[in-house]
């Protein structure tokens, strides 16, 4: 078996950013096995890849692979139908990406002929692991229903989980899944009780938790590896990134593999500049860095993490910044509490009863909530109130206010933190409510 | 690799938008483990308001801290949001930072404010 020789195969995509927050207008570069390679590149190993393109991408993708230095790939296959373009409309990963794959239901297929030799490849090169990504040709089938004579690490990253698809699995394969890559968001937990009532074979499971670190299960042990926050530039290819880095590493030290994986992770979210992420990881490296503490959140976990949206959340008919947030911090399975819209607003026309009941509730959901974050459109009253009572609970206010709107500095001492966009949020929430690690 | 526009591949570089990130102020911020960390626990006191700040440019105890100038005692430690300027700024950049103290009290609880201005 040769050491830190490695095999990706996958599809080859454009991803086009679509975002209104890009500053030099849309950004469109390489993706689907490109984001794994990229991370590959910037390590001592030789690295080889089998994938599936459109016709029209072949020239742009010899040319990067070079740039790469990789020497060694096959097209296992030609996709026509669709000019695998990916849409991309929130790079951050606020909520959901929304990625669109431009003409997905139009794609077929062109296996080439490498596809019927594929196992002879397998063997004739002797990779010390194996990567292999979803696609749409299904590549992963063939490694369930074939007797390889190979003796290397395979790891498959599974996309839109089928359960019945893996039954065939092998009890030396191992799998990446994410919160976002199951069906139904599934947790880490309900996973595994799928793979056992399936009895699914599988070496290790490594399930992506996004911002909130990563739990690997290998035989009857568990291991939390932590994530390192930033506030992202982007959030395109991260679980491909730590698949590669982890694939890598993993020898002996699980938890110290895992590590450098979300802190490399954490490195190319930082930037779209490929220079830059090179320069960092060397840097790493070179310097012999230490790594920082980083976060534990599991996605389970974050259920129990009461925020509170505070302020005047009662437009109609029409999505508000506090929809935005709420769904936003709702896609990451946090608990959130609309205080106006679960108790009621208190007008003139309230009855005394009923305002007494809606702020005990408020006072309740005050009193229980972790955190608050106070949204300022403009000023008002009721939310700096809010904002004083949390602050002398002694539980931390995340002010959003991108506007400047609050100027009283009574009411910003109150504050720990101003955030102006959804994803200086996130970051913020994830380092406040995760666990130091 | 990525592309300014939609004609080609090539590289983005977005270096303007990532500079901002170094070299904005920081106020209000609270430091973390004052209790804990050397000047408090070696002083038994805490810094006086306006007491001249730096941040220590390596990582102690996986954290970014911050040290009193004279006494060259850790105060407590940047929180964990501020980790970007170590590979961001002080690395890749070179950016240092210093400061001052603006908030400091022991009661009801330990508690270190500071303010910090980035500069290469």
């Amino acid at each position: 078996m040769a050491k830190n020789k490695i095999l990706v195969i996958g599809d080859v995509y454009v991803d086009f950013h679509i975002d209104k927050e890009m500053n030099e207008g849309y950004l469109l570069r390489l993706g689907g096995v490109f984001h794994s390679l990229r991370a590959l590149s910037t390590l001592p190993c030789e690295v080889e890849v089998l994938y599936f393109s459109p016709n029209y991408l072949d020239q742009n993708i010899i040319k990067y692979l070079s740039k790469l230095n990789i020497k060694t790939y096959l097209k296992l296959g030609e996709i026509n139908g669709s000019p695998n373009v990916m849409l991309i409309n929130n790079s951050k990963e606020i909520y959901n990406q929304e990625y669109q794959d431009l003409l997905r239901d139009e794609r077929t297929i062109d296996k080439g002929s490498c596809f019927d030799d594929l196992d002879k490849f397998l063997e004739n090169n002797e990779y010390s692991n194996i990567l292999i990504f979803s696609t749409a040709c299904n590549v992963h089938e063939y490694f369930f229903t074939h007797e390889l004579n190979i003796n290397c690490s395979i790891y498959f990253d599974v996309l839109n989980l089928k359960i019945e698809g893996l039954v065939n699995s092998k009890d030396n394969y191992n799998y990446f899944f994410s919160t976002t890559s199951t069906i139904n968001n599934l947790s880490a937990n309900k996973l595994l009780d799928l793979f056992k009532e399936n009895e699914i074979k599988y070496n290790s499971i490594i399930f992506k938790e996004n911002r909130g670190g990563t739990l690997i299960f290998i035989d009857d042990s568990i291991f939390n590896i932590p994530a390192y926050i930033v506030e992202c530039m982007h959030s395109i290819g991260l679980g491909d990134v730590f698949d590669a880095v982890y694939i890598y590493f993993n020898n002996n030290d699980i938890v110290e593999a895992g590590k450098l994986s979300a802190y490399i992770t954490m490195l190319y979210c930082q930037t779209y500049d490929f220079n830059l992420f090179i320069a960092n990881v060397k840097k790493l490296f070179n310097d012999k860095l230490d790594l920082p503490l980083g976060i534990r959140l599991p996605y389970d976990l974050r259920r129990n993490k009461i925020i509170y949206l505070a302020g005047p959340d009662f437009a109609l008919n029409q999505i508000t910044v506090f929809d935005e947030i709420a769904k936003s911090l709702e896609f990451h399975n946090f608990r959130v509490i609309r205080p106006i819209k679960e108790n009621g607003l208190i007008s003139d026309d309230t009855n005394r009863l009923e305002i007494t009941s809606i702020i005990n509730k408020d006072m309740d959901d005050l009193n229980n909530a972790n955190i608050m974050i106070a949204i300022v459109p403009y000023d008002d009253s009721g939310t700096y109130a809010e904002i004083g009572y949390f602050y002398a609970m002694g539980k931390k206010v995340i002010l959003f206010d991108p506007k400047n709107i609050v100027k009283n500095y009574f009411v910003l001492k109150c504050v720990y933190k101003k955030v102006i966009d959804i994803n200086q949020l996130l970051t913020i929430i994830f380092s406040i409510l995760g666990e130091k690690k | 690799m990525g592309s300014s526009g939609t004609g080609k591949f090539g590289n983005y570089t977005g270096a303007k938008n990532e500079e901002n990130k170094c070299v904005e102020d920081f106020y209000d911020i609270n430091l973390e483990e004052v209790a804990i960390s050397d000047f408090y626990t070696s002083l038994k006191t805490l810094p006086d308001v306006g007491s001249k700040v730096y941040l220590f440019e390596k990582l102690h105890n996986k954290r970014l801290a911050i040290k009193d100038s004279k006494k060259d005692l850790i105060i407590g430690y940047l929180p964990i949001e501020y980790n970007y300027l170590y590979t961001n700024c002080i690395l890749n950049k070179g950016y240092s930072y210093d400061g001052q103290v603006i908030f400091s009290n022991d009661l009801p609880i330990i508690n270190v404010v500071v303010e910090l201005n980035g500069k290469k």
